[in-house]
């Protein structure tokens, strides 16, 4: 409700460069996020997250407030990181290594940190796996409405405008995954 | 008994179920079980994600990022490297230029380069200074107006010249009457 009121007055006053240093303050972790999880490129994610803000502050006076702020970023991150992945003609071995390594390293590190005694360690370690195993079967798309949904708890509507998709397709994309998820629990 | 669709356990996941979901979940120990599996393994998903990318935006992203100062130096860089490349192709078409393959020295007006040398030699005794002197003194005209004087006297000349020939022709007619 702040952030409607503040994004509200913003606009009608038309935003000014220091303004915009504000939006950045407040929305460049979960911007990095979302292009981290598009992308698990560390390098990338900071570059396209640069982009993002770069592409929205040229930008800045085509937002109408229709959408929240961070439902604008998160399309134009979203944009990037599309065009990032369809421009990146050699990286996919590169991606798919660094993909196993860090879904390794999470699984590990979520299990030692997380759960100090061996048997819920081993559970919370299986879990995180098996979530990641039916996470790595979804579409792309699948995956960006499933990270929007669950990590950056996005609303179906604030999906769809971010994805630029229809709302049936975001609540189809979300149903599959969650059938992934029962199948790689259930076989 | 009809278990809970993909659809509606989404919906519970996401915390947005209706009431005939809940009361399912509070009777069927299957559904239960298997949304609280769910709800388990995408939290510790979520978590474990949200760790590495804070990691990783610590160790990537400038924590002092300002898109105006971003937009300044990005313009500033293409200014500076436009300049570069206009000094650049001025430099090599100056290197390409005739004028350069024919003058070594600093370019000069065409007036001065094609000027004649300087008749006075460069070294001159004391008595062909003094003759020279003299010479200056015995003009007739200033040097600076010998140029209009040798214009006076061609026109001069050619007037005479008229007029001398304006009376022959005279008398030849008068001969021939």
């Amino acid at each position: 409700m702040e952030e409607t009121l503040t994004v509200s007055a913003m606009t009608q006053a038309g935003w000014s460069a220091a303004e915009f240093d504000d939006v950045v303050r407040e929305h460049q972790s979960r911007i990095y996020r979302v292009l981290w999880c598009e992308l698990r490129d560390d390098e990338a994610a900071a570059t396209l997250t640069q982009d993002c803000f770069l592409k929205a502050y040229r930008a800045r006076a085509d937002f109408r407030g229709e959408a929240s702020v961070h439902t604008w970023l998160v399309r134009i991150a979203i944009n990037l990181a599309r065009d990032y992945q369809r421009n990146r003609r050699q990286g996919f071995c590169r991606r798919m290594l660094a993909g196993s390594t860090q879904e390794a390293e999470l699984a590990t590190e979520f299990a030692e940190d997380k759960a100090p005694r061996a048997d819920r360690a081993l559970l919370a370690r299986e879990q995180l796996q098996q979530t990641m195993d039916a996470v790595k079967t979804l579409s792309p798309q699948q995956q960006t409405a499933f990270h929007l949904r669950y990590l950056e708890e996005l609303s179906i509507e604030e999906i769809a405008e971010a994805m630029g998709v229809e709302v049936g397709t975001v609540k189809s994309h979300l149903s599959r995954a969650v059938n992934a998820l029962r199948q790689q629990r259930n076989p | 008994m009809n278990h809970l669709t993909d659809e509606q356990l989404e919906r519970w996941l996401a915390g947005e179920c209706t009431e005939q979901t809940r009361a399912h979940l509070e009777g069927c120990g299957q559904c239960h079980a298997e949304a609280l599996a769910l709800r388990d393994g995408i939290s510790r998903y979520g978590l474990a994600l949200r760790q590495q990318a804070l990691r990783a935006q610590a160790a990537h992203l400038p924590q002092n990022f300002a898109p105006r100062k971003a937009l300044a130096l990005h313009r500033l860089r293409w200014a500076g490297a436009t300049v570069l490349a206009m000094l650049l192709a001025a430099q090599t078409a100056w290197m390409i230029s005739p004028m350069w393959k024919s003058h070594t020295g600093p370019i000069m007006p065409r007036a001065i380069v094609n000027a004649p040398a300087n008749p006075q030699p460069a070294s001159m005794s004391d008595d062909e200074l003094l003759e020279a002197v003299n010479n200056d003194l015995n003009r007739e005209v200033p040097q600076a107006l010998a140029p209009v004087s040798a214009i006076t006297v061609a026109r001069n000349r050619i007037a005479a010249e008229s007029a001398a020939s304006h009376t022959n022709d005279s008398t030849k007619s008068r001969r021939n009457e």
